[in-house]
């Protein structure tokens, strides 16, 4: 792997002369992210060449199916005074886990509001694609989500596009598998029409209404009764699915995990049955978005038994089905669930296959789907939330946001950004 | 002369064809094997490899790599007829890794030419990647050594471009 260049410069000539700029960009374009960083500071060819659009997507459409390349806590302060008094909130990057790349070393966010304290906040969602997102809220009568905030730490490109005039909040967000732009999700799951919205930044930006998960469960012969879930970007393919459909996609494909009635038949094996236990809404329902361009392709892929060790002290309440509890606790705990993610490559990046990782409280657990088993990881801090990089995001602004994309307002010396929002 | 020797067959029944490289090496391939080679195909097609393919840019010595790299993959390259060359894809594996491994850069960037030149995709794609497996973790003073590259950037230029790609240099 070293080797030795000084050695060979004395006798030989120069290799690199040698190579043409075509076969030189074929070697930058596999180099991994923190690199290309580095190669921009070789020489001006070399800095202008890593920094064309026209190579970046390339890198991006090359990178696509990498691994979770970086892990982040990101703290939420909300209410942090700020030198007007207003409503301030930052989000910290650190890196964390031990297979973690150096492209996110250390970095904070600060969300700047325009009103005072107290008024409104802003919320972290969580990174998808490299773009943190967040929520702006109003506290205000017949106000609520207002605004979603798109960050990209990495470039400081940022955006603030209108949530839908709908009840909901923002699920995901993914990159387009071939145009490399941002796209984020909204769902309305108040109602009992469970309805996307989805929205492309940049150009024409209009959110558009997509699919109904309710339709859809109907065509399978199955109503979920859906109280909360999330809409994960991840990448499949993966060989421990064994079954699931949808690889036929170009290896990247929109995964929703929601709340599943429990009345319906079962894949899974059970134990312990109870008689008095209530019926419906135990397990979790794993969709797929199996044909990217075709949004009434949602299909179920399976159902997730629930984590039943979650909240162990919650079995006192009813004392008289631990089990219930349990199920109750974790229902709970998924609804209002802030980090659920889903890691081609599993949370340690160490080929588990496909997992699942929830924050369900200050409790981190996870859901290998290849061998449909649970496991706990972790516990973070309350105000601590895990996120992950799904892949290494180098874009510039204008490709990633498109003409939305705008530039932090301000920013120290200790790479503290911050981003009004106005 | 060539001629004859290009002409002549084995066992197998694939035509012979005579590789010569830039000092005169000779090497015979079967078309199967050769064939991987986009540029040597096209010439195949056109009929125009009788007198042997002489490879002005190619040195004996990375020809010699680069004829093992061919022989080794005819079997996955032609998946109808000639199976005897195959290998497991285990066997290619530790193969591929061994061939490039061995490699320090002049030679790995003279293949990386030669697999251009020849228009083998898997071999430049392979080399290529060594290439940039050796040099990511690299600070720009030693890509410049690797690549030969002067720099020309001021000073202030380049302190501003470091700011810029912070993000990059704090590991």
């Amino acid at each position: 792997m070293d080797y030795d260049d000084r050695e060979r410069r004395r006798g030989r000539r120069a290799p690199g002369e040698a190579l043409p700029d075509d076969l030189v960009e074929e070697i930058l374009l596999r180099l991994p992210v923190p690199s290309i960083g580095r190669c921009r500071a070789v020489c001006k060819a070399w800095l202008s060449r890593t920094s064309q659009p026209d190579f970046l997507r390339a890198h991006v459409a090359r990178s696509c199916p990498a691994t979770v390349t970086a892990a982040a806590t990101v703290e939420t302060r909300s209410r942090t005074t700020t030198p007007r008094g207003r409503s301030c909130t930052t989000v910290h990057i650190r890196r964390l886990g031990r297979k973690c790349s150096g492209a996110v070393a250390s970095l904070a966010v600060s969300f700047v509001s325009a009103s005072e304290q107290g008024r409104s906040m802003t919320a972290a969602i969580g990174f998808w694609d490299g773009i943190l997102c967040a929520t702006h809220i109003l506290f205000a009568p017949g106000r609520g989500v207002e605004r979603y905030v798109l960050c990209n730490p990495l470039t400081e490109a940022y955006t603030i596009v209108p949530a839908p005039a709908t009840d909901g909040f923002l699920v995901g967000g993914y990159a387009h598998p071939t145009t490399s732009r941002f796209h984020i999700m909204h769902a309305n799951f108040f109602t009992t029409m469970e309805t996307f919205w989805i929205l492309r930044l940049g150009e024409n930006s209009v959110w558009r209404e997509t699919a109904r998960l309710s339709s859809l469960a109907g065509l399978v012969g199955f109503i979920s009764t859906v109280s909360r879930g999330r809409l994960q970007h991840g990448t499949g393919g993966v060989p421990a699915d064994g079954g699931l459909r949808g690889a036929r996609s170009v290896g990247r494909q929109l995964v929703a995990l929601v709340h599943d009635d429990g009345n319906t038949h079962h894949p899974l094996p059970r134990q312990a049955v109870r008689p008095h236990r209530r019926p419906g809404a135990n397990a979790l329902g794993m969709w797929m978005l199996e044909d990217y361009s075709d949004p009434t392709s949602w299909r179920l892929q399976r159902k997730i038994d629930y984590y039943y060790s979650c909240g162990a002290a919650a079995g006192a309440a009813l004392d008289d089905d631990p089990h219930a509890a349990a199920a109750q606790t974790f229902r709970a705990r998924f609804s209002t669930a802030d980090v659920v993610e889903v890691l081609p490559n599993g949370v340690d990046d160490d080929d588990e296959g496909k997992e699942i990782l929830l924050q369900l409280g200050d409790e981190e657990v996870v859901y290998n789907v290849g061998r449909a088993a649970w496991r706990r990881w972790g516990i973070l801090p309350l105000t601590t939330r895990r996120l992950m990089m799904h892949r290494q995001c180098i874009l510039p602004r204008e490709v990633s946001f498109g003409d939305a994309s705008q530039v932090p307002w301000e920013k120290d010396i200790g790479g503290h950004s911050f981003y009004r929002i106005y | 002369m060539a001629a004859a020797a290009a002409e002549a067959t084995i066992d197998g029944g694939g035509k012979m064809i005579i590789l010569i490289s830039a000092d005169g090496k000779r090497f015979e391939v079967t078309e199967a094997v050769a064939s991987q080679s986009q540029l040597i195909s096209n010439m195949i097609e056109d009929d125009c490899t009788e007198n042997g393919v002489r490879l002005p840019n190619v040195d004996g010595d990375i020809l010699t790599m680069v004829v093992d790299y061919c022989n080794m993959h005819a079997g996955d390259a032609a998946a109808d007829g000639d199976t005897t060359k195959a290998s497991s894809t285990e066997e290619l594996k530790k193969f591929d890794a061994e061939l490039v491994q061995a490699l320090e850069n002049p030679v790995l960037f003279k293949l990386i030419l030669a697999a251009n030149f020849l228009n083998i995709k898997s071999l430049l794609d392979m080399t290529c990647q060594r290439v940039a497996d050796m040099m990511s973790g690299k600070t720009p003073e030693q890509m410049r050594e690797t690549f030969s590259i002067e720099n020309d950037f001021t000073p202030e230029e380049e302190a501003a471009i470091r700011q810029e790609n912070a993000w990059a240099f704090d590991d």
